[in-house]
């Protein structure tokens, strides 16, 4: 079920939130959650909810065992049985295809007999979950946060449906005390369902219209002359943008309809003056995540050497491309970013200084657009071709795009870019939060239904309707 | 926050779970949808819930797909966002379908079969079939069952102007003059009405196509009706029926199929009226020993059927809708006939047999019927 379906928008989600506005208590609140979030992810992954549940369990006790352990290596050793219960489940489903594809290709190189093998079915969001109780388990490892007392609360965190599938990657220690005590006001869940209706025009008005246009064309890349291609990826840069920002909203703003304050997860990523500053705007809870979980316990900045340095960017950087996907277009996906990371510390940020912003912002989403071809195309083939077509001059005249499709793609490149102006950013942030004036509630609530009533519309016309972000 | 400010709030967010939960309370209440959808559509309906179609998904599948379709008041919605793409991008939501110049609406195959986007001799049915048409239409002509082609007019070759880029040229040759080409030099009987109607078309008085409909106007079907009747007569060279058609009156209101591609639009505000012109048929006598009559032929078709059958003018009447259904449903044979069965029963039942098709689908001339018949043919031999 994805939030932009007809189901969830008007079967589920009413149900669930008139139910909810029934409750009263934060424990049955929670359980109404946590009951729905099942329901919401066996509709998609009906057998792997048993092992998710399962493992979930098991994760909490071991997670607890490690808490009253006081022998800090016994401690540690729970804590490396939690982390290889949940990175085990991720590597099962996620890389054992990856890993045996590329063995036994090994193997028919060497005139070897490949490795019979069963392909593994990857389960929805199982990326989000890995990360999530990473969270919890070293969270409370480190003393960050105390686990919770009830599994039920534990499930709750790792299963909530509006964060479980795509993200954003809540941290255990910031809803801790979320899932315990909340409160609630009814002007947030206003700005909620307002959030939420953004969200749901930018999945389905800006996303869906463009890739509707440009998928076709990717299946088809010789047909492709110089211009379309630029258009072509440069349209699909917007898309997933617009795409996984607004699940990402859909998400922030379901989570203030419950009272939950989720972290955002975007900035206004294309007006990025360098590519580290891109990765602070863009999917801003997994470039964190990786930061402290991953490349703080490496020794980020402070080693001894620039070499060690470049190694820490890079191998990140190799991990969040892997994280995507398994497969070698995203690995050459996190090398493209992690190289420009280390080229940012050696000189392109000063270098781009030089030339002034609005350069730096062009130069930057230049590469950004070019990145994306690695990301969307996975075979390696492909990926020559499309920038063999890109950078071959083989003519600039852009055909078989019909009127409507420029409305949107313009309208994507005001939306990507407005945010430079400041007074648009004054509007940004009144959109983002609660308004505290009876006017501006009016207002948000006019906007919300006019948005949710035209997005309703185009759904109940569309069978184009595939979110980019699940398959991670 | 303040009091008043809260109580707004709070009045805003149970006003939103009210308008959010409409849609569903409507399809609980009151399942039938308001101003229901017109048009050639599958409307996918809930299924039946089990463990096994949970588990392997299919269940959730079809369960979405008709949660999608039948939410309250998905009508109103689907016939707003119709109207938006109409009004705004001049594009309609059905399949095949173009807007052209004051209003025309064309389905986009007859504007391709005028322009020659079509034209493609290798890649036509026809070249394969023509042979197979000739050796059955001598066989059954052997047999003493006369075959006649009648050759329906495409809109866009009667409104060339009207067809959304009317400077691009025409070609001189398309099927229709690559089928008339052959069918003269094979002595093949054919009714060209499409060349009729647009020689004619300056003297017809009323329109011969609706603006907003695909096939031919009511009042062009019954001279095509009446040309075809006459054509039998003369053929048989006998009286076997009178008839008149009533006075011709003008109307607003599209009946028929006139509206059909307009309805199918399924726009929220009603497009433009077009007035057009309706006569009844009236049938006086049919005359004894009336021939049996085979029609095989597509949609334009439906229009004639009825009259012909509801005033019983042939003992034996079929129409075989592109050789496949056979109507009415009480000469379908109860169980499923071999292809030489078929053909015995055509040769043995039928005295004429009437090829009824348009201009552009005179590549697939029959939609199989001669291959069968030439088949039985070869083989008898």
């Amino acid at each position: 079920m994805v939030f932009s379906s007809i189901l969830f928008l008007l079967y589920f989600l009413p149900i669930f939130l008139v139910v909810y506005q029934f409750l009263s208590k934060t424990e049955s609140k929670n359980l109404w959650i946590l009951l729905a979030s099942i329901f919401f992810y066996s509709w998609g992954a009906p057998w792997f909810v048993f092992i998710l549940i399962s493992s979930t369990i098991l994760d909490f006790h071991l997670v607890k065992q490690m808490y009253n352990c006081r022998d800090l290596v016994i401690k540690k050793r729970w804590l490396i049985t939690s982390i290889t219960l949940n990175l085990g489940l991720l590597a099962y489903f996620k890389y054992s295809n990856f890993f045996v594809e590329n063995i036994n290709s090994f193997l028919t190189m060497m005139d070897f007999q490949p490795m019979a093998w069963i392909k593994v079915a990857l389960p929805i969001g199982i990326s989000f979950y890995t990360f999530q109780t990473l969270t919890y388990s070293i969270d409370v490892y480190r003393g960050v946060s105390k686990p919770l007392q009830k599994v039920s609360d534990y499930l709750l965190y790792i299963m909530m449906f509006p964060q479980l599938i795509a993200g954003p990657i809540v941290r255990y220690n910031l809803v801790a005390d979320q899932i315990k005590a909340r409160q609630e006001k009814y002007d947030d869940k206003l700005n909620g369902i307002f959030r939420f209706s953004i969200g749901l025009a930018k999945k389905v008005l800006i996303a869906n219209q463009i890739g509707t246009v440009i998928d076709p064309l990717f299946s088809d890349i010789s047909s492709l002359n110089t211009g379309m291609a630029w258009l072509v990826i440069m349209a699909y840069a917007f898309q997933i943008y617009f795409d996984f920002s607004g699940y990402s909203d859909m998400a922030i703003g379901l989570g203030k309809m419950m009272g939950f304050k989720f972290p955002e997860n975007f900035n206004s990523p294309y007006i990025s003056k360098n590519i580290t500053e891109f990765w602070r705007r863009w999917h801003i809870t997994l470039g964190n995540w990786m930061k402290d979980y991953l490349y703080i316990p490496l020794g980020g900045n402070r080693v001894s050497s620039t070499g060690r340095l470049y190694f820490n960017l890079g191998f990140v950087f190799l991990m969040s491309g892997l994280w995507h996907g398994a497969s070698w277009n995203f690995v050459l996906w996190g090398v493209f970013h992690g190289s420009f990371l280390v080229l940012d510390r050696l000189f392109l940020i000063k270098l781009n200084a030089k030339f002034g912003g609005l350069f730096s912002i062009m130069f930057t989403f230049t590469l950004v657009v070019l990145s994306w071809v690695v990301f969307r195309l996975e075979q390696m083939d492909d990926i020559f071709l499309y920038y063999q077509k890109l950078f071959n001059f083989s003519g600039w005249e852009i055909t078989t795009i019909g009127g409507a499709f420029w409305i949107t793609f313009c309208s994507a490149i005001l939306f990507s870019f407005c945010t430079l102006s400041r007074n648009v950013r004054v509007v940004e942030q009144w959109m983002m939060n609660t308004p505290k004036k009876p006017i501006g509630m009016i207002l948000q609530f006019i906007g919300t239904w006019a948005i949710l009533l035209i997005c309703i519309a185009t759904l109940s016309t569309s069978d184009f309707n595939p979110f980019i972000y699940f398959k991670f | 926050m303040k009091e008043n400010a809260r109580h707004i709030a709070k009045g805003l967010w149970i006003l939103s779970l009210i308008l959010i939960s409409t849609c569903a309370a409507k399809q609980l209440i009151d399942p039938t949808p308001l101003r229901p959808l017109k048009g050639a559509f599958t409307k996918a309906d809930f299924p039946s819930f089990s463990w096994s179609k949970w588990i392997d998904g299919s269940y959730q599948h079809k369960f979405e797909k008709a949660c999608a379709n039948n939410f309250g008041f998905h009508t109103l919605f689907i016939r707003c966002h119709n109207q938006w793409n109409f009004s705004i991008w001049r594009k309609p939501r059905v399949k095949k379908v173009t807007i052209g110049k004051d209003g025309y609406l064309f389905e986009q195959v007859y504007i391709d079969g005028l322009l020659g986007t079509d034209y493609n001799p290798r890649k036509y049915n026809f070249d394969r079939k023509k042979k197979n048409i000739k050796s059955a239409y001598e066989n059954l002509k052997a047999d003493g069952q006369d075959v006649v082609f009648c050759i329906m007019p495409g809109k866009a070759f009667i409104h060339p102007d009207k067809i959304p880029d009317p400077t691009r040229s025409i070609p001189e040759k398309n099927m229709h003059t690559l089928f008339m080409d052959w069918a003269n030099k094979s002595q093949i009987e054919v009714i060209d009405f499409q060349q009729y109607f647009v020689e004619n078309q300056d003297n017809i008085p009323y329109p011969i196509f609706p603006k907003l409909g695909i096939h031919l106007s009511k009042y062009a079907e019954s001279i095509v009706l009446d040309s075809m009747l006459r054509y039998i007569e003369n053929h048989f060279d006998r009286k076997l029926y009178d008839y008149h058609f009533s006075e011709t009156t003008i109307s607003d209101i599209a009946q028929g199929r006139d509206q059909d591609i307009g309805n199918a639009l399924n726009l929220y505000f009603p497009l433009e009226k077009e007035s057009l012109a309706y006569r009844n048929f009236k049938v006086d006598s049919v005359y004894s020993e009336n021939p049996n009559l085979l029609v095989i032929g597509d949609s334009f078709y439906w229009g004639l059927y009825a009259l012909v059958l509801n005033n019983n003018l042939f003992p034996h009447h079929e129409f075989w809708y592109r050789n496949h259904n056979a109507f009415p449903d009480k000469h379908r044979p109860k169980e499923k006939e071999s292809k030489a069965q078929r053909a015995i029963r055509c040769i043995e039942t039928f005295d004429m047999t009437i090829i009824l098709l348009t201009s552009v689908g005179l590549d697939d001339a029959g939609w199989g019927y001669f291959d069968d018949l030439a088949e039985y043919y070869e083989k008898k031999q």
